[in-house]
């Protein structure tokens, strides 16, 4: 498989455990002005959104899925942007939203969940399931995020 | 039931790409269902219902959540796709709210195509039937007749693009 660059912007990135708490919401596409409240609703509207998405997959797809195979959904698009989705086998759901055109993003997805495993889970310091503040993750995925837009 | 003889020798109702397709009003009920392969899952009349609802909702909640600004009064910017592995489905949000969504083959790229011939459709013979009332279920059965009509042909068409698909 070559290595080709994947060259995108990212809008923003979601991350939720398997409670549907939001450990990690980061907008990436300039600074348009929320005040705290409004962010709480979109974390918890974007997890009902994902949450429902999956229902009505599972309900209307024509193959039956077993509980071990892997979460089929790839992505959902609108005319403005397109929801990248990941779930892991342990219930951590990763979205990102990026603008219509985007190419592939299952190996940025996956890059994600590494750089979480990495730098999340692995530090001693961080409670499962609390909101990620750790700079060494964040600084990573702005990098990242950054790299992907310039390359 | 499948309209079997005359439209296409190798496409039977197990190889056909083209799943299912709903047609859901302003409101989000459903109006029109239709199953066109075995593969589709066959879901009772209620779920239906009820997954038209919720695709709706979906729709709706889709487009709250978009990073950027729209304008107010603009028609809301809801899915106009969903991949998955096991299938593809695309949506037509039509200027008056209707909104037409079908379940395909992952690879199907003509989709969006075969919504617009399926508006064409339902323009002129649902929309201008003296007797139907908007909003209300479809019961026609030229509708039924012209929808077979044009999934076969559009998928017999894309089945004849593709070689590769004759070796299932």
């Amino acid at each position: 498989q070559g290595a080709e660059k994947i060259m995108t912007t990212i809008y923003t990135i979601y991350v939720y455990n398997r409670e549907g708490t939001c450990l990690f919401l980061r907008k990436y596409n300039g600074d348009s002005k929320q005040n705290p409240k409004e962010i709480e609703i979109e974390k918890k509207n974007m997890f009902g959104t994902l949450f429902t998405l999956k229902t009505f997959v599972n309900a209307i797809t024509p193959k039956t899925m077993d509980e071990w195979e892997k979460e089929p959904i790839s992505y959902f698009q609108t005319s403005q942007y397109q929801l990248h989705y990941l779930e892991t086998a342990s219930g951590l759901r990763f979205a990102v939203s990026t603008p219509p055109d985007a190419p592939n993003m299952g190996r940025v997805l996956n890059r994600l969940y590494k750089l979480y495993v990495d730098y999340v889970v692995r530090n001693p310091c961080y409670t499962l399931g609390s909101e990620i503040v750790l700079p060494g993750f964040v600084q990573r995925v702005e990098t990242y995020v950054k790299e992907l837009r310039n390359k | 039931t499948f309209h079997g003889s005359g439209f296409g020798k190798g496409l039977n109702a197990s190889r056909m790409p083209i799943y299912t397709l709903f047609i859901v009003n302003k409101a989000g009920g459903l109006i029109y269902h239709k199953n066109f392969s075995t593969k589709a899952r066959s879901i009772n009349a209620n779920e239906c219902l009820y997954m038209a609802s919720v695709f709706h909702g979906l729709f709706l909640n889709a487009s709250s959540l978009s990073p950027l600004k729209s304008y107010p009064g603009a028609p809301p910017q809801g899915i106009e796709s969903i991949l998955t592995e096991n299938f593809k489905l695309e949506c037509l949000r039509t200027l008056t709210g209707v909104k037409f969504f079908i379940t395909a083959n992952p690879d199907a790229d003509y989709l969006e195509e075969l919504l617009n011939d399926i508006y064409v459709i339902y323009s002129d013979y649902v929309l201008k039937d003296p007797f139907y009332v908007v909003e209300m279920p479809i019961r026609l059965q030229k509708f039924d007749q012209k929808i077979s009509a044009q999934i076969y042909d559009t998928s017999h068409r894309a089945d004849s693009k593709s070689p590769s698909m004759r070796k299932h």
